[in-house]
């Protein structure tokens, strides 16, 4: 605790003020005023770099967070569990520098509340006036990275164009003379914050940062650093290169060539010659609340300098069915005073619903998948496996060119395999010749089935890599459902009652796969139960 | 002599008796003017499903449906037609003229299929989603599963025409379930994508992200040197697009209806 100067009162940070102040008689002063003063109850004991902390530890999950104060934590923001948290004194290294928080509380509940207007679905407890108040500003460990990119430039580069019967390709090499810098690409530096929330509440604003000094934690929290930087060197390489890479294309000596570069991790380094001059270690504010629920567990952040809000918002189940039967109301109304379904178009329609449910819902697995087992979150990855290498851990980035490359053949079948079956669908409901009809619809079920064994292939393989069990009924039945929609389609029974009856079971199946992806959908919109081991890591942050 | 002529005439009326029997008997259509609307019936039993009995009851149901617009029940066995649809179209327009206020139920076992088809201002009444609805409801009859009872069929298709044509409206069990059983699904499915839109967070694109850093990217001096050419021989792709031809189309109908196989 800082004690004020004057009246021995407690002595807070201020943000409107930017100041601290003393909660007793309200004097302000500069937190550079207590440099290197965290604790008037004994003696400076700052070691070398070092300064003096309460750490709190979570009983629970382990968690920990600092603070300049020795006041009891009454709860856990990771876990979510109402504790108190154990307390002892250590000595911390030093960041160097750190952006006050600059949104106050209730700036950030504001910031809150106007994006739950939105979530009209979320439970009511996350709306809850006493659970909002729970926002704790926490200091977030940060790396900042110095890259620098100097040196001659060898571009090759192309001119493509026709000449008769020829394609004539020029080569060409752009040379130049570069001269670029990034000081202060961030990426978070704790395993216990999760990558997707740090990278969607940027960007911070490097340029207000100060230069670290404990007075600015006085009423906040931080958390500890247990990341070394190298795990997010590549990263901050990679946007480095990504952003030179798009200034150099633009330069009009250039705009005029294709640039023919690999982005691959080899030619990233040396193409702009990228180089790290320092990484520097840095506190960011976050407002954090998280949100219990059995043993999942949401987070709700607030950006403490920009007021960006980024939250887990999982759903109530009772008010997205209410809204969707509302939703239902007009849908039926419309449907039914404008379209009358033959019943074997009514049977394929429910088929196609079908399939694309069941895509969502191998998307939704997938995503699972990737959220429980880490593999998004390269601090918590590197935890759970620190042998491997930055580059081999995420393939997100570093196998760009080939991932381009895919995601081009992919896009080109999506749009092919979108036109065939509007063309069959056109077919179907007779926009052309009804001579079609008959092969419109056999077609239609071959790329329903394709589609189906595919999403079964990719699904089964998610099934298997989740790291918790997960009910795959809705799976089941759909495709069981369109097993069945294909057999009364290829028997085309004159009877009605097949159709509908397939076309029932196969609308049935797809209601209990929707609510099936609902529950997914929640269990994707929350997380594990963190559970830390506050050890190794890089100290120097 | 007299004997011979005995026998000529034996022979004639044996040989008369014998070919009668082979050849198919058609009755005429039923034709019948509602003298109060001045709109016409028609019955054209021409593959004799329809017992003498079952035509009267039937006539006097469709002289109530005469009452809005020109009506029609046909019944066949082979026609060179392509659908169903275009020969009670031909039927339609043969028999009360060009894009007549008519309508014209066809039991067709050459394609297997029932037809309820509407034309002019009773179109407006019978659309195509009610005609699908009527035979949707009534095909069941002409089916083996009811003997295939074709007066029933056609009584009970006119009897819903007839409904329309009242001003009521006719039962739609499936379509409502259905209907209702697919709102719901939509619902789901745009709530899903409505939650997925609003709730999950998105990144910031890497030029935000470098507008919070001290950045600098400065090329000096910048040239490109020639330094090779390829070529690959690909001419190209001669696509003429030839000739083609205009006109054509024309003809069609301008009403439609609803069927169902059987």
């Amino acid at each position: 605790m800082i004690s004020c100067p004057n009246c021995g009162g407690n002595v807070l940070f201020d943000i409107p003020s930017q100041k601290l102040k003393c909660d007793h008689c309200h004097e302000l002063f500069e937190p550079t005023a207590f440099e290197d003063k965290t604790s008037d109850a004994e003696e400076e004991k700052a070691f070398d770099g070092d300064y003096e902390v309460t750490v709190f530890t979570c009983p629970q999950c382990g968690g920990e967070i600092l603070s300049t104060d020795n006041a009891a934590a009454g709860f856990c923001s990771f876990c979510g569990a109402s504790t108190i948290l154990y307390s002892r004194i250590s000595h911390e290294h030093r960041p160097g520098y750190i952006i006050p928080f600059q949104k106050t509380k209730e700036d950030c509940k504001q910031a809150y509340a106007s994006m739950m207007k939105r979530a009209i679905f979320a439970p009511k407890e996350l709306k809850d006036p006493k659970n909002i108040d729970s926002f704790r500003g926490i200091y977030m460990p940060y790396w900042a990275y110095y890259l620098t990119q100097q040196g001659p430039l060898a571009i090759p580069a192309q001119k493509v164009y026709r000449s008769g019967n020829y394609m004539i390709t020029d080569h060409y090499n752009l040379t130049g003379e570069l001269d670029a810098y990034y000081k202060g690409l961030s990426y978070d530096a704790s395993s216990s914050f999760a990558d997707s929330i740090s990278e969607a509440l940027a960007p911070y604003d490097v340029k207000n940062m100060k230069a670290f000094t404990p007075a600015y934690l006085s009423g906040f929290y931080a958390d500890t650093s247990d990341v070394p930087s190298s795990v997010y060197e590549y990263d901050a390489h990679n946007t480095a290169f990504e952003n030179t890479f798009k200034q150099v294309s633009a330069i009009p000596a250039y705009a005029s060539y294709s640039i023919e570069l690999k982005k691959d991790s080899a030619s990233l380094s040396k193409v702009f010659n990228t180089q790290t001059e320092a990484v520097d270690s840095a506190l960011f504010p976050v407002w954090f609340m998280s949100y219990r629920h059995k043993d999942r567990v949401a987070y709700a952040t607030v950006n403490g300098q920009t007021g960006k809000v980024v939250a887990d918002l999982p759903v109530d189940p009772g008010k997205f069915a209410a809204g969707s039967l509302l939703l239902a109301i007009p849908i039926f109304l419309l449907l039914a005073c404008f379209v009358t379904f033959m019943p074997s178009s009514l049977l394929i329609l429910s088929c196609i619903l079908a399939v694309i449910t069941s895509i969502i819902y191998t998307t939704e697995l997938s995503a699972i998948n990737k959220r429980d087992s880490f593999a998004d979150d390269r601090g918590k990855n590197y935890k759970l496996n620190p042998n491997i290498t930055p580059e081999s851990q995420i393939p997100k980035q570093v196998a760009k060119p080939k991932k381009k490359k895919c995601s081009i053949f992919s896009k080109f079948m999506l749009g092919y395999y979108i036109v065939m079956l509007l063309v069959q669908l056109c077919s179907l409901i007779g926009i052309f010749s009804d001579s079609g009809v008959q092969n419109a619809t056999f077609i239609l079920w071959i790329l329903m089935l394709i589609t189906m064994i595919i999403t079964i292939a990719i699904g089964s393989r998610k099934i298997q890599q989740l790291p918790a069990k997960q009910s795959v009924l809705g799976y089941v039945l759909c495709t069981i459902a369109i097993c069945i929609g294909f057999a009364i389609s290829t028997l085309r029974p004159i009877y009605d009652l097949y159709y509908y009856i397939g076309a029932i079971v196969c609308l049935l199946s797809v209601i209990i796969s929707l609510a099936d992806i609902i529950r997914y959908y929640n269990v994707l919109s929350t997380r594990r139960l963190p559970q830390f081991d506050k050890q190794g890591g890089d100290n120097r942050a | 002599m007299r004997k011979l002529n005995r026998f000529l005439t034996l022979f004639i009326f044996a040989f008369t008796m014998v070919f009668a029997s082979t050849l198919s008997v058609s009755a005429a259509p039923v034709t019948l003017n509602n003298e109060g609307s001045g709109y016409a019936l028609i019955i054209d039993d021409e593959a004799d499903f329809l017992t003498d009995s079952e035509e009267d009851s039937l006539k006097d149901l469709m002289l109530s449906v005469s009452d809005y617009c020109n009506v029609a029940c046909v019944t066949t066995t082979s026609h060179s037609k392509y659908s169903t649809e275009d020969f009670a179209a031909d039927y339609l327009e043969n028999a009360f003229g060009s894009h007549p206020n008519g309508t014209i139920f066809v039991i067709d076992r050459c394609l297997n299929e029932i037809f309820l088809y509407s034309d002019g201002k009773a179109h407006k009444t019978i659309t195509n989603s009610r005609a699908t609805s009527i035979t949707d409801n009534t095909y069941i009859y002409a089916t083996d599963a009811y003997d295939r009872d074709y007066y029933t069929c056609a009584y009970k298709t006119f009897e819903q025409i007839l409904t329309l044509m009242e001003g009521r409206r006719i039962a739609e069990p499936m379509k409502y379930i259905c209907s209702a059983l697919i709102a719901l699904i939509l619902a789901l499915m745009l709530n899903y994508f409505i939650v997925m839109s609003l709730s999950r967070s998105r990144k910031p694109n890497a030029q935000k992200v470098i507008q919070g850093t001290f950045s600098k990217v400065k090329v000096s001096h910048p040239s490109a040197a020639f330094v090779r050419q390829t070529r690959v021989y690909s001419p190209p792709s001669s696509s003429s697009s030839g000739g083609g031809h205009s006109g054509g189309g024309g003809g069609g109908h301008s009403g439609g209806g609803g069927g169902h196989r059987i």
